[in-house]
């Protein structure tokens, strides 16, 4: 890893088209320690040809920075790169072969899949479908899109705003549509569960109509209760105890196992008022969230900091994600569909934010959100 | 029922209209009114802080707006006071997200179960602001006995003077200091009516116990002895039509001013 010292990496593993590409390239160029940098891309098994490189190097060009090399395996982005100039690294191919698309993939339809809530829960996320034959036919209208899409991406940056992209979705089912049964996806089953601290900013795109999904959970309901979130050791439960013998990274032991390996996102700043976060996949903040702030994620949320803001965790349905904060202090805690707010009064001032820290975890008992105490575990 | 819809606003920020629509609204509700508070500030939400329901909402007026629940739903019940509702503003999105046709709307649909619908405008005469005076039939302009408030006050009831709609317009005088008054280093509240040439609804003095409720969340007319909390809740009984006279800010705090006010009053006299 030599090559890279000094360089910015952007990792791309994960995108499935090549307006993905483009919308995390540039997102990823929003961070300011971006810009003026050598950039490196990891492309592994996506393709781009020359026109799609030249307009992802003029776009890293028009934020001062330089794309130095390309990490890839495939030969047709090889043979591109190296018509222009910018050097190559081979990436170990990690073909795993799937027999062909499965039509009700959760990942593929989000609007049934928030309604199916274990089906999400026990998705095996992640999956990477790039097709080879799909991207060479969809050249010329792929670089249109991505123009319009870089456009759009970076004014909702600008504006801190959830970013959706329902029209890069319906693109790419109209792409589905047109592939044939037999064709053979490559995907990358799971993201590299490494502990590096990834600096890019990967928002994707399977966030689709928020919209929808809210009625569909909350339809027929007049009122919503919102109960105040409690601490297990105030909460009188019975199973208390089993609650917390229990390694918080391990479900409980009764419970079905939760897969959840969803792509997980570090975002290093502090969120401040009316600024709003949301990811398909866990959620990880160092720094602290200022109330009037929104964090929404369809994993687990954690806070290294202060968590003084409303926090959704399990945003599509599961009720096994898990809020954890080094020090709670949320106006309103949301797993799934159970809402929770503080109790009244119960306000950290400002002054006395960095005194000492108490990690705590909340989770769903019994319909209630239950704050769980981290330390001496 | 055809409930009265007043908008609270200044030009300026700063003078007190959260303040002032939160305590209007609590001193109604303590009447007996049903009332309903909006907060159009959309963006820069405070109202729900000073009423302590911040950690109660859960739908805003862009999601009435957005049809992603009910109106019903978006109104959060105040702590103390089942009469009292209040809808929020988003906190995450700009003035943009409402239109003036929308929150017109929304206040129809309001007035048929609420006897007083006070909406908090924001600082400014732009798209906010459209938006809190498109409903009203009634307006409220808070102004400090400063130069600055006052000249902003001036553009706004000329703006008010405008709208068909807002067929009543009243002066609300915030932050008086009396001593200050007293030796000519502020302007006196008869001037401040003077100069605007408007009708007076109300006269509120310095008061730091106003700070402390709003740190607390619990807006200040629940204090019985505060001289602010009184002053807001006359505002509240001259707007049911109740003639109140003006409260004597200007309180003799001993025997010996008592003494003096006396005599000094038999002069003038």
């Amino acid at each position: 890893m030599e090559e890279n010292v000094g360089l910015f990496v952007i990792d791309l593993s994960g995108c499935d088209n090549t307006g993905e590409i483009i919308n995390n390239v540039s997102l990823a160029l929003e961070i300011p320690n971006a810009s003026g940098r050598g950039i490196s891309l990891k492309l592994r098994d996506n393709v781009l040809n020359q026109s799609q490189l030249l307009s992802i190097k003029s776009l890293i060009e028009s934020y001062n920075s330089e794309l130095v090399n390309v990490e890839t395996s495939s030969l047709i982005t090889q043979n591109a790169c190296e018509s222009m100039g910018i050097k190559v690294r081979q990436a170990k191919a990690q073909k795993v072969q799937q027999p062909e698309v499965d039509e009700k993939s959760p990942m593929l339809d989000v609007d049934s899949s928030s309604v199916e809530n274990s089906k999400i829960a026990l998705a095996q996320p992640a999956q990477n479908i790039a097709n080879e034959q799909n991207s060479h036919n969809m050249n010329t209208q792929n670089s249109e899109h991505t123009v319009k899409n870089t456009n759009n991406l970076n004014e909702t940056a600008r504006q801190n705003k959830p970013i959706q992209m329902a029209g890069n979705l319906n693109q790419f089912e109209e792409l589905k549509k047109e592939l044939p049964k037999e064709a053979v996806v490559d995907s990358n089953p799971a993201p590299e569960q490494t502990p590096i601290l990834r600096q890019t900013a990967n928002q994707t795109n399977n966030e689709v109509s928020r919209q929808n999904i809210n009625k569909e959970i909350f339809d027929g309901l007049e009122r919503q209760t919102i109960t105040v979130y409690k601490k297990a050791s105030e909460a009188n439960l019975q199973n208390e105890e089993d609650f917390e013998e229990v390694d918080f990274y391990a479900p409980p032991t009764n419970e079905p196992v939760v897969i959840d390996n969803k792509q997980t996102i570090y975002v290093n700043q502090t969120l401040r008022s009316g600024q709003t976060l949301e990811f398909d996949g866990n959620i990880v903040i160092i720094g602290d969230c200022h109330p009037g702030s929104e964090i929404k994620a369809a994993g687990d949320i954690t806070v290294w900091g202060v968590l003084g803001s409303i926090a959704h965790a399990g945003s599509k349905g599961n009720r096994e994600a898990r809020i954890r904060a080094l020090k709670m202090n949320a106006v309103q805690l949301r797993i799934a569909n159970c809402y929770s707010r503080r109790p009244d009064g119960g306000n950290i001032p400002y002054i006395v934010k960095s005194a000492i820290f108490t990690p705590e975890e909340a989770r769903i008992v019994d319909d209630n959100i239950v704050l769980f105490k981290m330390a001496n575990q | 029922m055809t409930g009265s819809v007043i908008v609270i606003t200044s030009g300026k920020g700063g003078v007190g209209k959260t303040t002032t629509s939160a305590n209007i609204g609590t001193a109604l509700a303590k009447g007996g009114n049903k009332v309903v508070l909006i907060d159009t500030d959309i963006g820069l939400r405070n109202l729900d802080l000073l009423l302590g329901l911040e950690n109660r909402i859960v739908y805003t007026i862009v999601d009435v707006v957005e049809e992603r629940c009910k109106l019903k739903q978006a109104l959060v019940k105040d702590k103390k006071n089942p009469n009292l509702c209040l809808l929020a503003a988003a906190q995450t999105r700009d003035k943009s997200a409402v239109n003036s046709e929308q929150l017109k709307e929304i206040c129809e649909t309001l007035k048929e179960e609420f006897d007083y619908i006070l909406i908090d405008c924001p600082a400014g005469i732009e798209q906010g602001f459209q938006n809190a005076v498109a409903g009203a039939n009634e307006a409220i302009v808070v102004t400090t006995p400063e130069m600055s408030a006052i000249r902003d006050a001036d553009r706004i009831i000329g703006l008010l003077e405008a709208k068909e709609e807002v067929k009543k317009y009243r002066l609300l005088v915030n932050r008086v200091r009396p001593n200050l008054i007293k030796t000519n280093d502020m302007m006196s509240v008869e001037d401040v009516v003077e100069i605007l040439s408007a009708e007076l609804i109300g006269v509120i003095p310095e008061d730091t116990g106003v700070i402390t409720s709003t740190n607390k969340g619990e807006p200040i007319v629940n204090d019985e002895n505060s001289l602010a909390g009184q002053a807001y809740n006359n505002v509240a009984k001259r707007i049911q039509g109740e003639d109140v006279p003006f409260l004597d800010i200007d309180k003799p705090k001993n025997l010996v001013e008592k003494i003096k006010k006396f005599f000094s009053k038999k002069v003038k006299a």
